[in-house]
């Protein structure tokens, strides 16, 4: 067979732009199971679940349930990096802080089914507002809802059509304008060149209703801080910004544990559940 | 990979082929990116050729036309340990949509300048050059400044060029997604190689 016409139908056009950039926003590790290692939440406080997307794909998540049955819960979207055991301090600081404590892997990640994507906004977010509400009995506009960096776009996009008591973000980038511009390399290349799809998080912002409290490493070098501020101008009120001195990507509950607690803590005491 | 080292000659024309870019980390390890391109060089005068170019890479992988015009000219003749000195202005363009739709693409035009000292050895008259480049765009007052050195060894109407530059080295590479590899974490390492056929009456001749 002649290559010529493959060789041909390349040049021409024919068979460009089969690839684009939206797959490097994921960097999944799949695991059988979890290690949930570290001796700060007691295994019996510990348990896995599972639930399913609307489109089938089974997603695995994990509760780290307070003794205090009427303890208050916090939601976390995890960032794109590894799977649950990634986050593990993560869990351990929002427990050790007194709340009930619910994380997933979105789909591709973990023990979750399935390949990342676009879905892991449409339906992997939906499915987990679905899971908490059912598990807790609870509707989710009486629920924190905290993302970090990937998270936080989940969760931005998520709370458009779920929005939950209040909505934190956490080192997440504005959109995939901003990680090919000012983010990635400082030249001027539209995303469209590379990307299928905007992950438009601060059009989500304007969009959702919960109150935003915005929060974002000063020193980050993975995602620069004027990502924050993109997000915050997109934001609706009532919305606050916080950026933490001395703390690179994804580390401000190391670097700032108590100051970091109190803001959530007193966000939510701001805006107290409608119910 | 510097278009213009040495003129061709009036009446003379070169084909060329090249591949390489900065270093960064993808696909499970740090390496130069593919940027490969195809170009035609033709001397229009004894001191100045002009060249134009496309990009494979960027067709094939993101739908994204890339091309490139500019011309080379030579400022100093060399003269004994005195490098010849050749200066290049190159417009380079891009243009296209991923995915179609949201997010838009577009086009956008980087202008680029060249400055290159090059020197002959041996009987074939190998080059080895080095210099300065600066790479432009409209959008922001932001260039990007690089330094290259490299080779070009000749053999008959074929050249084999090999160059290095260090791209951006006054900017920090731990800002930002992309994992770029340079000296002390300053900017990025590029690392190119090419072949070029020349052809015209001078074409088999020594460099000028």
């Amino acid at each position: 067979m002649s290559l010529r016409p493959l060789a041909v139908g390349l040049w021409a056009g024919v068979l460009p732009g089969c690839m684009t950039m939206d797959p490097f926003l994921f960097n999944p590790t799949a695991v059988d199971a979890y290690a949930f290692g570290g001796d700060v939440i007691p295994a019996e406080n510990v348990e896995e679940s599972t639930f399913r997307a609307k489109d089938g794909v089974r997603l695995h998540g994990v509760w780290c349930w307070q003794d205090d049955p009427a303890a208050p819960a916090l939601v976390f979207f995890h960032g794109n990096t590894g799977n649950l055991d990634d986050y593990w301090d993560r869990l351990e600081f929002y427990w050790s802080a007194g709340y009930t404590v619910f994380s997933f892997d979105y789909r591709g990640f973990g023990r979750s089914e399935g390949t990342p994507g676009r879905a892991i906004l449409e339906a992997d977010g939906p499915a987990a507002v679905a899971h908490v509400e059912g598990t807790l009995g609870q509707p989710f506009d009486t629920l924190p809802l905290l993302g970090l960096s990937l998270g936080g776009a989940v969760a931005a996009h998520t709370s458009v059509d779920a929005p939950p008591r209040v909505l934190i973000t956490e080192d997440t980038f504005a959109n995939t304008e901003f990680l090919t511009d000012d983010g990635a390399s400082g030249l001027d290349m539209p995303s469209g060149w590379f990307f299928e799809d905007p992950w438009d998080n601060a059009r989500a912002l304007s969009r959702q209703a919960a109150p935003v409290l915005i929060i974002h490493a000063a020193e980050d070098t993975f995602i620069p801080s004027t990502a924050a501020d993109i997000l915050y101008a997109a934001a609706q009120d009532p919305k606050a910004l916080w950026k933490v001195p001395g703390a690179d990507h994804a580390e401000i509950h190391t670097v700032a544990p108590g100051d970091y607690a109190a803001r959530i803590a007193d966000w939510l005491a701001r805006h107290p559940s409608a119910r | 990979m510097s278009r213009s080292i040495r003129p061709l000659g009036k009446g003379n024309a070169a084909a060329s082929v090249s591949a390489g870019g900065p270093m960064v980390d993808y696909l499970g390890g740090t390496k130069p990116l593919p940027i490969a391109v195809v170009g035609v060089s033709v001397g229009v005068h004894d001191r100045v050729d002009v060249h134009g170019g496309a990009h494979l890479t960027t067709p094939l992988l993101f739908g994204l036309a890339g091309v490139d015009a500019g011309a080379g000219v030579l400022l100093v003749e060399p003269d004994g340990p005195r490098p010849a000195l050749m200066a290049d202005v190159t417009i380079n363009a891009f243009a296209g949509n991923a995915g179609g739709g949201d997010p838009p693409g577009g086009l956008r035009v980087f202008p680029e300048g060249d400055l290159r000292a090059s020197w002959a050895l041996g009987r074939r008259g190998h080059l080895v050059y080095t210099g300065p480049s600066a790479f432009l765009q409209f959008a922001r007052p932001v260039s990007f400044g690089s330094w290259a050195l490299g080779s070009q060894l000749r053999f008959g109407r074929w050249d084999v060029q090999a160059e290095s530059r260090w791209v951006a080295p006054l900017r920090d590479n731990a800002v930002g997604t992309a994992e770029w590899w340079g000296p002390a974490g300053q900017g990025a390492l590029s690392v190119h190689m090419g072949a070029r056929l020349r052809f015209g009456p001078g074409a088999a001749g020594s460099p000028r």
